[in-house]
């Protein structure tokens, strides 16, 4: 059976198989594309790691961001299995040529910001996870299950420092509904564009790559979060926002897709500023990976050093 | 966050002690993961984060045994420099990843010493703790030098290594000063099986065996330096500008006013 039978026949590609160009292609873009999020989702977030408020946040800081630069090793080895190269990838996400999630071009100033970027916007990103389970592609698939697991947690702790504001001093609350403020509109867009069903998208959806479209991810996300952020008294900003009976749909004010499209391509407030850092801190270790590469006498892969701990 | 401070009046020799080891292992804690995200490797992020949640978590593990009440915010998150005893190695900030493992190796050769010492002469609750640390630790030494050994695999890496063990020895003459931490000799009051001054030529001897077995120059001068008298002895309370400024980076501007590391004021 030629590929497209198979996806059709709900079977699942498994890493061996016979891939046409465009599926690799494909593939291989919406892998980068959730690895590189993982990947600038701890570096944001780590920012905060020295200065976390209390002893245990710091240490379930630390842990959530160990497993995301976990996750996102697991998805660049998945993408590396698939033929591309791993420098040439981070190369070109410090290059700013490759796209990441939207929530990390914008700083956070605020420990708020933390709790919120694990609640909301790793909620978000969750539907997108959840939905990926059933990709079509086995490997990737069988990751997702894991980091689906893992974020559980992740976003657990989120909430728990929102219910510590929520239920916390005046102060506390006005910083909650503050940041819920600034970030609803950017987990709105975080889904993406409406379905547009651009010939990309529809290729996609038709080799089961991305089983459920940005739409359907978006209603599930205010299934969820608008009774929770509701239930902690926080008042989302947008007026327009309602449950359709009829249509069984959210109504909602589209959020500004002009700013979408500028943060993902041309970067937000604070992408030039990580990225510089990031890339710092990349050419501030090369002269360990090249003590690497010299020891094992290999070019093959600088970044997979076998040292544990 | 108001809670009154620890003080070192109230401790007994033994908590005196356990609270050197834990600040040891707090701001080493601390250090490590300022790596997060920002390692080498990837995979080097996973593992330095694991050795700073360990650290972290060993810190713990000490902080409440001696805490007389007071929560982990307020004995290990709050206190002042100057109510610190950890040893000035572990405060120095990390001008390279050849620091981070120098230090990895240096401190952790230490520690095993000291908890070996430990875990032989110490009760249940102390002796248990020491030994559950310790079998961590092995495999944070097996990491230090398994890093010394690829790191001094070129030019640039033999020369970033010699220069952080000639740069960081002196900076280790108090990881065993423990006597003007406790008041008193450790070996004596019972809580070492040993005398420092063993434990110190004990740790000498396999630092001296390790950087002779790898293509260093390191000086005669900074191993001496390493075994003398300290010149500034964290034990006692005494430190350097990095600990306050690592400390402030803990407790950052902007927090609303009831956060633990709200009330800390150096």
């Amino acid at each position: 059976m030629k590929l497209e039978e198979r996806i059709a026949a709900g079977q699942l590609i498994e890493s061996g198989d016979e891939l046409t160009d465009e599926y690799r292609e494909l593939l291989c873009g919406i892998i980068q594309f959730t690895a590189n999020s993982e990947f600038m989702g701890a570096f944001a977030e780590s920012e905060w790691i020295p200065r976390a408020p209390s002893y245990q946040r710091k240490l379930a800081l630390i842990a959530k961001n160990q497993d995301e630069i976990g996750h996102a090793q697991m998805q660049y080895q998945l993408a590396e299995d698939l033929g591309r190269d791993r420098e040439q990838m981070l190369t070109s996400l410090l290059a700013g040529e490759n796209g990441f999630g939207n929530a990390f071009h914008y700083p956070a100033d605020e420990w708020i910001d933390i709790g919120l970027l694990a609640w909301m916007l790793d909620g978000a990103a969750m539907q997108l996870q959840h939905s990926l389970m059933k990709t079509s592609y086995g490997p990737y698939a069988r990751i997702m299950k894991r980091v689906c697991r893992e974020e559980e947690f992740h976003i657990r702790h989120g909430e728990h420092i929102v219910r510590e504001y929520a239920t916390g001093s005046r102060e506390k609350q006005e910083r909650l509904q503050a940041g819920v403020d600034r970030w609803w509109s950017r987990a709105v867009m975080f889904f993406g564009l409406s379905d547009s069903r651009s010939e990309k998208s529809e290729r996609m959806d038709e080799l089961g790559i991305k089983p459920k479209t940005n739409d359907e991810l978006r209603q599930q996300y205010f299934d969820t979060y608008v009774p929770k952020l509701r239930n902690y008294g926080i008042d989302i900003p947008d007026e327009n926002l309602y449950y359709d009976e009829e249509t069984e749909q959210w109504e909602y004010t589209p959020p500004d897709w002009e700013e979408f499209n500028r943060i993902v391509t041309e970067g937000g407030p604070e992408t030039q500023a990580r990225l510089d850092r990031r890339r710092t801190a990349f050419e501030e270790t090369a002269w360990v990976r090249d003590a690497l590469e010299a020891y094992d006498g290999t070019t093959a892969n600088r970044f997979a050093n076998n040292i544990t701990a | 966050m108001s809670a009154e401070s620890i003080t070192l009046e109230e401790l007994d020799a033994t908590e005196r002690f356990l609270l050197a080891i834990a600040d040891d292992e707090f701001v080493t804690g601390q250090r490590f993961a300022e790596w997060v995200t920002v390692g080498p490797t990837m995979e080097e992020d996973n593992v330095l984060s694991s050795l700073a949640q360990d650290e972290m978590g060993h810190a713990r593990l000490w902080y409440e045994l001696i805490d007389h009440g007071r929560d982990l915010d307020t004995v290990g998150y709050n206190r002042r420099p100057s109510e610190r005893r950890n040893s000035i190695l572990l405060e120095t900030e990390h001008t390279d990843f050849g620091d981070t493992i120098v230090i990895n190796f240096l401190y952790d050769t230490a520690e095993t010493l000291v908890l070996e010492a430990v875990a032989e002469t110490a009760d249940d609750a102390v002796g248990s703790r020491a030994t559950k640390v310790l079998e961590e630790e092995r495999y944070h030494l097996e990491h230090a030098t398994q890093w010394l050994e690829r790191l001094v695999s070129t030019d640039e890496g033999r020369r970033r290594v010699t220069a952080s063990f000639e740069r960081l020895l002196p900076r280790s003459a108090d990881l065993f000063a423990f006597d003007a931490a406790v008041g008193t000799a450790p070996s004596t009051a019972g809580i070492l099986s040993r005398p420092t001054d063993e434990l110190r030529a004990a740790w000498r001897e396999t630092v001296e065996e390790t950087i002779s077995s790898l293509p260093l120059e390191v000086s005669a001068d900074a191993l001496e330096a390493a075994v003398s008298e300290p010149v500034t002895n964290g034990r006692a309370g005494e430190h350097t500008d990095a600990l306050t400024a690592l400390l402030d980076s803990i407790h950052a501007e902007g927090l609303p006013a009831d956060h633990p590391a709200s009330g800390y004021h150096a």
